[in-house]
């Protein structure tokens, strides 16, 4: 199956174009709907961190790859921002009462929970975050 | 994504279809900024035509919720679901908002009758 690699500039625009270029691979993959909204919402948390926090000063591209193995979809994420792992992020305290609960800082609570596998690694002064999801076996689509 | 606003002195309800995605997060806040403005306190989130929410969309529901409860209101949501509710139920905002299944059903009692509402 192709492999999708993507590069661009750490600015809000590059979001929606990364969905449509995803959405376009994606068609030739026949991937679940399920699936792509998952995959969507995974890159917009982490490409949304990147441009945020990340590759800012001074402004650096940032690399998307997308591939799929073995009933697996791999998204690999690099950016030369400063070191970040987000593996090493507690989990929010969703015990709280609404009116004590923090309006946000859910994102990588969602990611987390939403891929199978989350793997960071620094490598060569780059953050390289491989996110891992497992594809729905085609008879319980 | 689209987005319809309507009031009713201090209840609002706003129906959003499409996908929430980060370009349309700040014209809702924008949105619901000039509701909060009219004194709006009970509000409903119709999300029977919502297909897909982040994080940053999120935010703007916890704080409607926040906000409603801070003024003794409430925000009731309909018709979450899909990955929508799964966001929901993950982040656990759905033990903390009520839920409908769709407008009708929330709208029962709803605002209460103490509230004063313009006609």
């Amino acid at each position: 199956m192709p492999l999708l690699t993507l590069t661009f500039p750490p600015t809000a625009e590059s979001l929606p174009s990364l969905r449509d270029a995803v959405e376009q691979w994606s068609q030739s993959q026949a991937l679940p709907r399920s699936t792509l909204d998952v995959v969507h919402l995974l890159l917009e948390e982490v490409v949304g961190n990147v441009i945020r926090y990340a590759c800012r000063e001074p402004p650096t591209p940032f690399e998307v790859q997308l591939d799929r193995h073995d009933g697996r979809l791999l998204i690999e994420i690099r950016d030369a921002g400063p070191a970040f792992d987000p593996c090493s992020v507690p989990p929010p305290d969703l015990e709280c009462r609404l009116e004590d609960r923090p309006i946000g800082g859910l994102g990588i609570y969602l990611i987390r929970c939403l891929c199978d596998e989350m793997i960071y690694q620094r490598v060569a002064d780059r953050n390289c975050l491989r996110l891992v999801k497992l594809l729905p076996n085609p008879a319980e689509e | 994504m689209n987005m319809q606003v309507e009031r009713l002195g201090d209840f609002c309800a706003v129906l959003l279809t499409g996908r929430l995605e980060p370009p349309h997060v700040e014209a809702l806040e924008q949105q619901l900024a000039s509701v909060y403005d009219l004194g709006c306190k009970w509000l409903l989130f119709d999300l029977s035509g919502l297909d897909y929410l982040g994080s940053l969309g999120l935010r703007v529901f916890v704080a409607a919720a926040k906000r409603a409860k801070l003024l003794e209101g409430e925000a009731r949501f309909c018709g979450v679901h899909g990955l929508v509710k799964q966001v929901f139920d993950l982040t656990r905002l759905s033990e903390q908002v009520p839920l409908f299944d769709n407008r009708f059903e929330a709208m029962k009692g709803f605002p209460p009758t103490e509230s004063p509402v313009t006609h």
